[in-house]
């Protein structure tokens, strides 16, 4: 019999392209809000699950182990979660199993990037991302596969530039009300389209920029949650799925895989139908079409999400509010930490404590991060 | 405050070396890197608005010159492909349960987890899935005048659909590059084949097919 997860606390650093901080300072920045925020002390805390992308970035490896100090996990089970871009919402997925299982009352969990570190750029480190045998000789860069799924996606339901570029204004706009966002902004869709093309049809604007950043959250049974806090956020179904290695062998068009993962966690949180039951939406948004291909795939509609922005249903007064944190976009992309910044909006935006970003009447949300060779789904279903 | 590091690299840099270990950062290039202040100046050029004492001082640079040699083995099913590849011909497994062609070979099915040991070969023309217009390579930090084309190719009687609606379920396809086609006029559907290097000049690798280029009457 699983247990019932609440979220109780969430904390989090500024999101910069470079914070002069080690990746340390950061963990211990954002777990330390995240215990002020539930009046907590990390001695209470029973477990600690992290999450960070490729020790590369570091040029150190076993990098989950500078979480430990910073998070307070000496001592206790800590154990690091890696599933390339899903890793933020995979974290706290590995969290909800902790507490669920009934072994852990309270659990951290925390995701941090520092993408600055690599000089002069991360970039060439992606490569190493693609099958060595067949596809690295061919010199590839990681914008290739977004190009490449983003021409699929735009061929199958005969998508414009011009529509796919109102999501990266609707996202940084958003981002002007969030307090640690990197790139908030007043954009238009001239902006995007007349931004330098890196590779067609993604240019520099369709693109969340690489960021710094730590994340943190405090999970607990229920139980201990009611007697932390008067606002917990349940976590009420989590999903995760795969999909093939042999990526050129799938249709891009479509991630089946993203629907397989949100549909396990609608069918534990008692969801039927996501479009009439959810309030807030923060699918994955490392570039601007991904949005809305995850969201077609989080409402089990091929092609809804584009018209729903067209509408302007997306926007944060719309019926179908979608990342009105400002998403990767808008808040910046340290790629574990983004992920859990999502799962932290839910919390906020479920708890009535979004501030200037709050969406009114919010009390179902669903957050979901994709990555690995674009294949990986992870999805948190979360209501107040 | 003493650093094991300096804290502030200079022309001079080298000066404050030891003869035998500033020769070492010569050889391998590292003076360069600590030397190209321009770069790191223009990096510090975006405004930290929450951020106070921000400054280079408190950067320390490490460098890495590892060189990481890779010996990975192919394994049955792709060793036999690039041994394809090597004598001009395309191979892929077939599994008898699914009936699917699988390029990049693989000597078991996901789909129906068994054993796969027919082996086909496949003439390599197809249509193009999706293409984009890279004006980066590797490095992002150089830019091409001319994007290259990069393509995901499926090959001709290998796509696999649902039989209640358009999706693909399964392809047999690849990564690769494709010219002799102005990049405007690329389109998803587009019917082509492989450009094969001369005999002499395969090795037996996913580069001993030049490029894909369209198939007469189409482009």
């Amino acid at each position: 019999m699983r247990k019932r997860v609440a979220i109780v606390g969430a904390g989090m650093t500024y999101f910069r392209s470079m914070l002069p901080m080690t990746p340390q300072e950061m963990v211990y920045e954002a777990v330390r809000k995240s215990l002020d925020d539930c009046g907590l002390e990390f001695k209470d805390i029973d477990a600690v699950v992290s999450g960070s992308a490729p020790d590369a970035f570091d040029g150190y490896h076993h990098k989950g182990l500078v979480g430990v100090e910073p998070s307070g996990a000496n001592g206790k089970p800590y154990s690091r979660v890696f599933v390339g871009g899903g890793t933020g919402v995979g974290a706290a997925v590995a969290g909800w199993w902790h507490v669920a299982s009934g072994v852990f009352k309270r659990v951290l969990v925390v995701a941090w990037e520092k993408m600055s570190h690599p000089y002069p750029h991360a970039q060439p480190l992606f490569k190493t991302i693609f099958e060595p045998i067949v596809e690295q000789p061919l010199g590839p860069n990681l914008i290739w596969i977004f190009a490449l799924e983003m021409r699929r996606y735009m061929e199958a339901h005969k998508l414009s530039k011009e529509l796919i570029a109102r999501v990266a204004v609707k996202n940084k706009g958003n981002a002007l009300d969030h307090p640690y966002a990197q790139l908030g902004a007043k954009i238009t869709v001239e902006d995007v389209l007349k931004s330098p093309v890196l590779v067609w049809p993604v240019h520099r604007l369709d693109i969340s920029p690489s960021s710094d950043g730590a994340v943190a959250l405090v999970l607990a049974s229920e139980d201990e949650a009611r007697k932390i806090t008067d606002t917990p956020v349940w976590i009420e179904g989590v999903g995760a799925c795969l999909d093939s290695q042999f990526w050129t062998n799938r249709d891009l068009a479509y991630p089946y895989y993203v629907y397989l993962a949100a549909q396990q966690a609608y069918k534990m949180a008692g969801i039927t139908n996501p479009l009439k039951e959810i309030d807030v939406f923060e699918p994955y948004d490392p570039f601007t079409y991904k949005e809305l291909h995850h969201l077609d795939a989080l409402l089990g509609k091929p092609g809804l999400a584009p018209k729903l922005l067209e509408e302007g249903q997306l926007e944060r007064d719309g019926d179908y509010p979608t990342c009105p944190s400002g998403g990767l976009l808008g808040v910046g992309n340290p790629i574990a930490a983004a992920g859990l910044m999502k799962v932290a909006e839910l919390y906020w935006q479920l708890s009535g404590r979004a501030g200037k970003r709050q969406v009114p009447n919010a009390y179902v949300g669903v957050a979901q991060a994709w990555g690995d060779l674009m294949q990986v789904a992870q999805v948190v279903v979360c209501r107040s | 405050m003493t650093r094991a590091t300096p804290s502030r690299f200079s022309p001079n840099y080298l000066k404050q070396l030891p003869e035998d270990l500033a020769e070492y950062v010569r050889r391998h290039g590292l003076d360069k890197e600590f030397g190209r202040l321009d770069s790191w100046s223009s990096s510090m050029e975006k405004t930290y608005t929450e951020i106070e004492e921000w400054q280079i001082d408190n950067l320390i640079i490490s460098y890495w010159h590892i060189e990481c040699m890779y010996k990975h083995a192919a394994g049955f099913a792709v060793s036999r492909f690039l041994e394809g590849l090597k004598n001009g011909k395309i191979l892929g497994t077939k599994c008898e349960g699914c009936g699917r062609v699988l390029i990049p070979p693989r000597i078991f099915c996901e789909w129906c987890f068994r054993d796969v040991d027919t082996w086909v070969e496949h003439p390599g023309t197809g249509v193009i899935s999706t293409y984009s217009l890279s004006y980066i390579g590797t490095d992002p930090r150089v830019r091409f005048e001319k994007p290259i084309i990069v393509a995901v190719i499926w090959f001709d009687g290998t796509v696999k659909k649902a039989n209640s609606s358009r999706t693909v379920l399964h392809s047999a396809g690849i990564l690769h590059k494709v010219q002799g086609v102005d990049p405007e006029k690329v389109h998803v559907g587009m019917r082509v084949k492989p450009v094969w290097r001369r005999p002499e000049e395969r090795v037996g690798s996913i580069l001993d097919i030049e490029y894909f280029a369209p198939l007469e009457g189409d482009g």
